[in-house]
């Protein structure tokens, strides 16, 4: 099995590096996500590692490790298929109850590939308490390890500040 | 006047009985020994000292007192939610039963004229199977999930022990002909002891044991993994520790039984002697001692086995020990025709 | 397992305040629960949803570490992972190398696999004595936690530290094997040797052992599969997959092992493959304390950028003190993964560079967070008292989940 080619097949942008074991899918449109994980999952990944997101000042990366427990010759690989989404602008918001404007980052929206992979659902739990990424058709979408009154902090985005939460100076 | 001297003595028996001999203060200094023992034991096994705080140079026998203090001085916590008195009342009846099935026990010939009673055996059988009965009230009462569950668990396991129990103990009576326990002894007196007789009944009423005091591998209504600390999660101060010393003298309870049906009794003392000493403590302490090797033995336990699922010891308690049960019951009658 | 089977599209609809069911919350302050809440519907005794509720010891370690430079993420990295720190040191360390395009010399890939050996055998006497005391049997618990410190010991003697090393740093490794370690770890191999047979008298065959755990907690292969869980949990259910074989890293390409696989899927099963672990990690030490070549434990781009004292230090001890000019570490712009096999699984490393002072993104899984699926999917239809014996046979580590 040529990997290259099949992998080439799924998405125009394919980074192969197989001495840094390096392999990378990215998918621009996210509509197009699910198509690409099925046949991701009909190559022979079948479970997810990690599901995270990576913040950029314009965008933002989903990114998910796949790997394969089944099929031999792709045990050695851990492959990525990232897709990447436009941040919402920031918007100033009225807070009734902090009675104030209050600074909102609007979560981004990405299919979740629950129903391809489940073994990615507590991750995409982590993603989106971190990252406000909402996947959509997620089954159980809460809050994994953030306490419920940290809504929409986003903590693991850039912008973030701790000291306006107040998390660590009471 | 001069008639009721004989009285005065009675009475100072009995109290003597009850209080220290093989009564509460024998009690709490083996109840103390035994867990001082139990600690002791399983360090051995388990590559470790035990406790050795207080009380060094004794190896820390100690120890149970300085819990029993501590328990004394801390403050009784009782939850809202829970049914105040049965939650205040509970863990004393349970410990006041276990320890009233103790006067019907006679540790040497002429114990049994505090209870002048022909039928000794079935009410000291009787006094043991209303205690988890308390412990089921001690759950219930707590208001608490855990609690609940560790007091359905001994009301489930109550229910599928009881039989066997009670057929193993019919054995007996029916292989000795009957109800009382001096005369029991004197049987295996006049023979062979219980435990060659009637080897099966021995063993239900090992296994009864080990499931009603709660030692592994039964120790499945206060499992701590499970179910906190099972029925006494919510307790605090003396009732808690009434609680944990409740096993005890049970455990207690069920040895003496279990050396006077099965080990002989006061074996190697004389069956009648005259005299205080010879009458009185050395029979007493003969069998005391045989309980304890008893307890010495179950406590053992607990370094080797962790503890099975509910499901399995009922299912165990109506199949093997039902069975052993009965067939020890049918052992007992082929001996009795055998014999005569 | 029960008769009546509970399907999860049911569960996931009940509400907390069910009438129908009893909902226990089991921790976060609770003997069987670990720094973690399971809240738990039962029916009678069976349960019907488990829903675990981590975070409690959440240290928000890829948050910290993103705001720090490069090298401190090592101490931040091993505390997570408490009882197997040199596995999330050395998986961290890979994936930094790969980035700075460094190879260390074979010595220091020898000594890497020595020390994660040494610690994947603690990992799993720890795991057996957690399952121990989740049975109820405090007997194995003593025992395993008392023979982890031969092997603490040890590290003590190759590291300098008894569980947070350090001792992997980019380029290679901190300390040279001292001398008398050969003949020390033979000793203390032979002693395991010994123990594991107590061990399975005592606990493997325990008659009550096999009765709590055989057919419970059943994972079969294609659920393994499609929920991702790892470790020897993932191959006690028959997946021939260990990330030394098929990923290998430091010295495990010149090591000759087996990877135990078992065919059930059960509690036992998850058991006995920590077992069969331990003796192949044995036999692995065994190897590289014969096959370790000599040579340099640092690679020749380091050693020379060290200064004329630690180079000194370095020939006398043989020992690389911290360098300090690796705080201002700036790895080239790019990313990388590396993955490590630990003792409870597979680590996950996922770091994204930007040439700067502090990695940009900084994304790490840890095994025990692939193991709840354990939770929510295995131990629904069991009773109460089977949840203490998935739990345990899992190896599940709370702070290690929530990192």
């Amino acid at each position: 099995m040529n990997l290259k080619e099949e992998l080439s097949r799924i998405s125009q942008a394919v980074e192969i590096d197989e001495k840094k074991s390096h392999y990378k899918v990215s998918v621009e449109d996210p509509s197009k996500l699910i198509k690409a994980a099925q046949d991701l999952k009909s190559l022979g990944f079948d479970h997810v590692v990690s599901v995270t997101g990576v913040d950029y000042p314009d965008k933002i990366e989903v990114i998910w490790h796949v790997s394969s427990y089944s099929v031999e010759e792709l045990k050695s690989i851990n492959l990525a298929l990232s897709v990447s989404v436009k941040k919402p602008e920031p918007r100033k918001e009225y807070d009734p109850n902090k009675r104030a404007l209050v600074l909102k980052r609007p979560p981004v929206r990405v299919p979740s590939l629950v129903s391809v992979w489940p073994s990615g659902a507590f991750n995409e739990r982590e993603a989106f308490e971190m990252f406000g990424i909402i996947f959509e058709g997620h089954p159980d979408l809460r809050y994994l390890m953030l306490p419920e009154d940290f809504y929409e902090a986003w903590p693991l985005r850039k912008d973030f500040q701790h000291e306006k939460m107040k998390v660590f100076l009471e | 006047m001069m008639e009721l001297i004989p009285l005065i003595i009675w009475l100072i028996q009995d109290l003597l009985y009850i209080v220290v001999f093989p009564g509460l203060v024998t009690i709490l200094v083996l109840a103390i020994v035994i867990i001082w023992l139990e600690r002791k034991i399983a360090a051995k096994v388990q590559m470790r000292f035990g406790p050795l705080w207080v009380s060094k140079r004794i190896g820390g026998a100690l120890q149970s007192v300085a819990d029993l203090l501590r328990f004394s001085f801390q403050e009784f916590i009782v939850p809202e939610k829970s049914d105040r008195w049965a939650f205040i009342v509970a863990p004393g009846l349970m410990f006041a039963f276990s320890m009233i099935s103790l006067i019907f026990i006679p540790v040497g010939p002429y114990y049994s004229y505090l209870f002048p009673s022909y039928y000794t055996i079935l009410f000291s059988v009787g006094m043991i199977i209303i205690t988890p009965i308390f412990a089921i009230l001690v759950g219930w009462s707590s208001d608490n999930k855990f609690s609940f569950i560790g007091a359905l668990r001994e009301a489930f396991l109550l229910i599928s022990y009881e039989v066997p129990f009670l057929l193993s103990v019919a054995s007996m009576i029916v292989l000795y002909r009957t109800f009382n326990y001096v005369d029991a002894v004197a049987y295996q007196f006049r023979g062979l002891p219980g435990l060659v007789l009637n080897p099966l009944a021995a063993l239900t009423l090992l296994i009864v044991m080990i499931r009603t005091t709660g030692r592994f591998p039964f120790d499945i209504t206060e499992a701590d993994s499970e179910l906190v600390m099972g029925l006494f999660t919510e307790y605090s101060a003396l009732f808690f520790g009434i609680g944990m010393a409740t096993p005890y003298v049970e455990l207690y309870a069920f040895s003496l039984i279990f050396s006077l049906l099965f080990l002989g009794g006061w074996w190697p003392a004389p069956l009648y002697a005259h005299g205080p000493i010879m009458g009185l403590i050395i029979p007493g302490i003969v069998v005391v001692v045989k309980a304890f090797i008893v307890m010495a033995l179950l406590v053992f336990l607990r370094a080797v086995y962790p503890r099975y699922r509910l499901d399995q010891a009922i299912r165990s308690g109506w199949s093997y020990v039902l069975l052993l049960s009965v067939l020890s019951v049918l052992l007992s009658f082929g001996e009795v025709m055998l014999l005569r | 397992m029960s008769e009546k089977v509970y399907n999860l599209e049911e569960a996931a609809t009940l509400s907390p305040s069910g009438e129908k069911y009893i909902v226990l919350q089991i921790g976060p302050s609770h003997p069987g629960s670990g720094h973690m809440r399971l809240v738990v519907w039962l029916d009678g005794d069976i349960i019907v949803k488990v829903d675990p509720d981590i975070g409690f010891v959440h240290r928000t370690s890829e948050w910290l570490s993103e705001r720090r430079e490069w090298i401190k993420a090592v101490p931040i990295v091993e505390r997570i992972m408490l009882p197997d720190t040199i596995h999330a040191n050395l998986s961290y360390v890979l994936a930094v190398e790969k980035l700075l395009g460094i190879e260390p010399p074979p010595r220091a890939q020898y000594l890497r696999s020595l020390a994660a050996e040494i610690n994947r055998i603690t990992s799993h006497l720890y795991g057996i004595g957690i399952f121990g005391i989740f049975l109820g049997s405090s007997t194995v618990y003593m025992w395993a936690f008392g023979d982890r410190e031969p092997f603490l010991d040890l590290m003590e003697m190759l590291t300098g530290a008894r569980i947070t090393y350090s001792y992997i740093i980019p380029g290679g490794v901190r300390w040279d094997m001292p001398n008398g370690f050969k003949e020390r770890a033979e000793t203390v191999l032979q002693y395991m040797e010994r123990r594991l047979k107590d061990y399975e008298d005592i606990w493997v065959k325990n008659p009550v052992v096999q009765a709590r755990t055989i057919n419970v907690g059943v994972m079969k292969r294609e659920d393994a599969i499609s929920l991702g869980v790892v470790g020897p949990n993932l191959r006690a259910s028959g997946v021939y997959y260990d990330t030394r074989k098929h990923k290998p890293y430091a010295a495990y390409k010149d090591l000759d092992f087996e990877v135990p696989v078992m065919k059930n899927g059960d509690a036992y099963d998850r058991l006995l493959i920590r077992v069969e672990e331990i003796k192949q990690s044995i036999r692995m030490i065994r190897q590289i304390l014969k096959d370790i070549p000599e040579g340099k434990i640092i690679a020749d781009n380091i050693y020379n950028q060290l200064n004329p004292v630690m180079k000194k230090v370095y020939e006398e001890k043989r020992r690389v003190m911290f360098p300090a000019y690796m705080i201002h570490l700036r790895p080239p712009p790019g990313e990388a993964t590396s993955m490590v096999e630990a003792g409870r699984g597979e680590i996950f490393f996922y770091i994204k560079s930007t040439g700067d002072k502090y990695p940009y993104r900084f994304r790490w899984v840890t095994p025990s967070f692939r193991n709840l699926p354990f939770f929510t999917h295995v131990a629904v239809g069991h009773r109460l008292a089977d949840l203490p014996a998935i739990y345990g046979s899992i190896d599940y580590f709370p702070p290690e989940a929530d990192r």
